[in-house]
């Protein structure tokens, strides 16, 4: 859960850089929508954040865009998706995995 | 560096003009136009810049959406802008402020109507007492205060360039001026911004910045449009890294469009370091602005008291023309990198005002 709005940037930064890091080279097409279309939600929420100025920016977060917001199903079905492979699979998606933790945590 | 020839100038302007006590008139009016020119261009290129920014978001966005497709998704396809109408006002008011600095030099050292101009200065004055530090983008460096401060004393501006004819003098102008057009260019630098934190208070705090020193002496926190574009880059870049491992685990593409995947992915990174380095030499480009204004202020404080007469302000007018002929020629690569990867060719005439090619302030003029 991000306090503020800085801290927010800084957990969406550690969130997209786990999810740039994972290889999706064997993540199913159906998985990879959700997967992608996450990212672009992280993507378009850090950068409403560096766009626009945050008058007090220790304020308390709130998410800004809709994207980011209606997000919430996609992650969880990721987090979802990844708890039911088998313990071999998931070893592979740990990034994926460590990504998606760190965006539901402040969307919480 | 400066060219050889630039350097030969630099040693026959002392020798020739050495015997005069007080300044040429000719020579002012030339190196206050000159100056002013290099304002407007460096005006235009930073607006330009905000537009390079939308346009390699928009490019990712296409990117982003193609892939989607490609995987049988069905995506949102509304694209959102960077920047909001209210932020690139902001910014359009700033840089028209700046411009109107610039065309009341000229004006004045050449002697003009001191009305002419007012017309088009009137709105751009009261929009300038409008802006609000929250128009910029700013918070990654600066506290509130600060922020505010640079924004407020913009509004000063007004007193320079609707003065009556009487006070309509250049050394008290640019006296004054000085400070409003540090500000400005301070104003521009933060928003401009940094990719990576440059000071290791950033990590608590903000760094301290004295707006007094020297703009080369600023250090800033991750933050402003080169972070915003860094962070476009690295968006679009991921989309072709997964787009080609995805193609590789389920062995599909042919071989020709792996090849263009992977050449659309080394053109985007190129890019992205293309676009940084012209916003970082654009930074560098307002520094030489305030070093050429304090040199031309020098100059004509040293010719009022009658004394010999300093050509430093030659040497920074050279330096920041070199700086935005730099500018142009980097602009016009970055734009032509997204041509090749969306559209049309620009060559660096199309980033300068008309006058600016008029008045020779381009590639021969005399240096």
């Amino acid at each position: 859960m991000a306090n503020s709005y800085k801290d927010a940037l800084t957990q969406l930064e550690k969130a997209q850089e786990a999810m740039n890091a994972q290889d999706i080279s064997h993540v199913p097409a159906a998985q990879l929508v959700n997967f992608e279309r996450s990212k672009a939600a992280v993507y378009g929420e850090i950068q409403a954040l560096q766009a626009r100025q945050i008058s007090a920016r220790d304020e308390d977060y709130a998410a800004i865009t809709t994207e980011f917001r209606d997000c919430k199903s996609e992650l969880t079905d990721l987090s979802n998706w990844v708890f039911a492979r088998e313990a071999r699979d998931r070893n592979l998606l740990t990034m994926l995995t460590k990504g998606v933790s760190i965006a539901l945590s402040i969307l919480i | 560096m400066l060219s050889p020839l630039q350097i030969v100038v630099l040693a026959l302007f002392p020798l020739g003009l050495s015997s005069c006590s007080v300044i040429d008139d000719t020579l002012l009016t030339e190196e206050v136009s000159d100056f002013s020119l290099g304002v407007v261009a460096l005006s235009s290129i930073i607006q330009t810049e905000f537009s390079l920014a939308e346009d390699v978001n928009t490019l990712g966005f296409t990117d982003y959406l193609q892939f989607q497709l490609e995987l049988g998704g069905n995506p949102n396809t509304n694209l959102k802008p960077l920047f909001s109408v209210a932020d690139i006002a902001a910014r359009r008011d700033l840089l028209a402020g700046l411009d109107g600095y610039a065309d009341t030099l000229t004006a004045v050292a050449s002697e003009k109507s001191p009305s002419e101009g007012y017309s088009v200065l009137d709105g751009t004055l009261k929009n300038l007492k409008l802006l609000d530090y929250g128009d910029f983008n700013l918070s990654h460096s600066l506290s509130f205060l600060n922020s505010n401060q640079l924004v407020n004393d913009i509004s000063f501006l007004d007193e320079l360039l609707i003065l009556p004819e009487r006070d309509r003098r250049l050394l008290p102008i640019l006296e004054k001026g000085g400070e409003t057009l540090k500000k400005m260019a301070l104003l521009l630098y933060f928003d401009i911004g940094a990719i990576a934190d440059q000071s290791s208070k950033c990590r608590y705090t903000y760094p301290e910045n004295d707006f007094s020193a020297k703009m080369s002496s600023l250090r800033l926190c991750k933050g402003g449009l080169r972070s915003i574009v860094s962070s476009a880059v690295k968006f679009d870049t991921n989309i072709w890294k997964d787009k080609l491992a995805y193609l590789k685990g389920h062995e599909a593409g042919s071989s020709k469009i792996r090849r263009d995947a992977i050449n659309r992915l080394v053109s985007i990174q190129k890019l992205g370091q293309s676009m940084d380095q012209l916003l970082s030499e654009t930074q560098l480009a307002l520094i030489a602005m305030i070093d050429a204004h304090e040199a031309i202020e020098a100059t004509l404080r040293a010719a009022q008291k009658s004394s010999i007469v300093s050509f430093t302000s030659t040497t920074k007018i050279i330096l920041f023309r070199k700086k935005l002929r730099e500018l142009l020629k980097a602009a016009a690569n970055v734009q032509n990198a997204l041509s090749e990867l969306s559209g049309t060719t620009m060559s660096p005439q199309d980033f300068l005002p008309t006058d600016f090619t008029q008045n020779g302030t381009g590639e021969n003029n005399g240096e």
